[in-house]
């Protein structure tokens, strides 16, 4: 679940976790347009990488591979559907269906790509704070009059923390209610309505709460800045990446 | 600067998108398609919070993914997930949010112009979500709406239908607040 998740964020001092958070971003921003410009090449030289990023991240494949079970079902299934439906040279048939050469080879291509973006984010996720990521964004939206980084930085902040505890509210009901034996009432309306509306008016009543203590700490615009440290090295990833990205996006 | 009102609404907005990622751990085990809560609470929040709102909520959500925090199924964040199969689902959220709260603000609690609302929304997330399915996999269309619009329908109307009593019972809670009085803002109805 969410608190436990291997792309929660872990503590940490290596380089991955000092590095300014806006490189951060722009690095798997540029990565990831180079990942999906890739041909079999560039997608080697960025599986490489990626490998490397994750046993410098201290994640267990194992536990990547249980979080991600689903994600990876579905990946193989895309990756049989282009198989089967692809037209082009057959590699062998049976009954109706008939795999490609093309189709295999696109749809692995295709996956592959994914799964390489996957865990870019991952790595991006294990290293950096909420706080640093939000940081980021309102920097990022700073030059978009309409709206207001401020406020979007607060909701990004409110957003992360209130996961767990909706998600805590929402295993709470789920076991008061199989104690009360809804699993005997077949009707799936009155299901979602017993589970949905408990759980809604919960969220209402903190968000209420929620208000009156910023209010009471007199929440406002005039925030506290964050403070950046753009150093030498941030500046050398940042160039790095960017050679990098068009190496993979041109192989 | 921040006014009473646009504070709670931007806390309100803050903790749907809490609850639209949340709803993607929660569902109803009947019938062969367990029925997930996501887009109940997507629908919900154009109905609770009005279109921009609404919007914005959903908009902070996929934000929030697509910059690496771990907002999406399962946990999981980054661009891979907006761009993978399922992304298009995730865009139309975004678009039937907004449709929603637009169509409910005018509603006006008129249940016949909600639930129209609410049908329009979800048509809009498979309008989003179905064609990018089919493009990412390579299906041809018909195929991509027999695997990624049909089995969802049934629950999508019991999701409709479970709305309509759902909002009805929160609304009342985000008029006022307790022990406050809200004056309103702008000739708007706090």
């Amino acid at each position: 679940m969410a608190e436990l998740s291997v792309f929660a964020y872990r503590q940490g001092n290596s380089a991955a976790h000092r590095l300014d958070p806006r490189i951060k971003l722009i690095s798997i921003s540029l990565l990831s347009a180079a990942i999906l410009a890739a041909q079999a090449a560039g997608l080697f030289v960025a599986t490489g990488l990626i490998i490397g990023a994750t046993i410098y991240c201290r994640v267990s494949l194992r536990q990547i591979g249980h979080e991600l079970r689903w994600l990876l079902f579905m990946l193989a299934a895309v990756w049989g559907i282009r198989a089967l439906v692809t037209p082009g040279e057959t590699l062998f048939s049976w009954s109706v269906f008939s795999v490609s050469r093309t189709g295999v080879l696109t749809g692995a291509i295709i996956c592959w790509r994914w799964v390489i973006i996957i865990f870019l984010g991952l790595t991006v996720s294990v290293t950096t704070r909420t706080e640093d990521i939000r940081a980021a964004v309102e920097w990022f939206l700073r030059p978009f009059p309409w709206l207001s980084p401020h406020r979007i930085g607060t909701m990004i902040g409110l957003l992360v923390r209130f996961i767990p505890v909706i998600l805590t509210h929402a295993r709470e009901m789920g076991a008061a209610q199989r104690a009360r034996c809804v699993e005997n009432r077949k009707n799936p309306i009155y299901r979602l309505r017993v589970l949905g509306l408990p759980l809604l008016r919960r969220t209402f009543v903190t968000a209420d709460h929620l208000t009156i203590a910023m209010e009471a700490r007199c929440y406002g615009q005039g925030r506290t800045a964050y403070a950046w440290h753009f150093g030498r090295e941030d500046g050398i990833v940042l160039v790095g990446m960017v050679l990098l990205s068009s190496v993979i996006s041109f192989c | 600067m921040e006014t009473r009102h646009s504070l709670r609404m931007m806390v309100f907005a803050s903790l749907m998108a809490a609850l639209i990622a949340v709803g993607s751990y929660l569902a109803v085990p009947v019938g062969p398609v367990p029925i997930v809560l996501q887009n109940l609470f997507v629908l919900l929040a154009g109905l609770l919070l009005g279109g921009r709102w609404a919007a914005a909520s959903v908009a902070v959500f996929l934000l929030a993914g697509a910059c690496g925090l771990p907002v999406f199924a399962n946990g999981t964040a980054g661009l891979g997930r907006l761009i993978g199969p399922t992304g298009g689902y995730l865009i139309g959220y975004l678009a039937a949010a907004f449709l929603v709260g637009i169509m409910a603000e005018k509603a006006n609690q008129r249940v016949a112009l909600e639930v129209l609302a609410m049908v329009i929304g979800s048509m809009v997330v498979y309008a989003f979500g179905v064609p990018w399915l089919a493009l990412v996999t390579g299906m041809p269309l018909d195929k991509a709406i027999a695997v990624g619009l049909y089995p969802f329908l049934i629950g999508d109307a019991f999701k409709i239908a479970a709305a309509i009593p759902i909002s009805r019972a929160v609304r009342p809670l985000m008029r006022t607040m307790p022990g406050i009085v809200v004056a309103p803002i702008n000739g708007e109805r706090a």
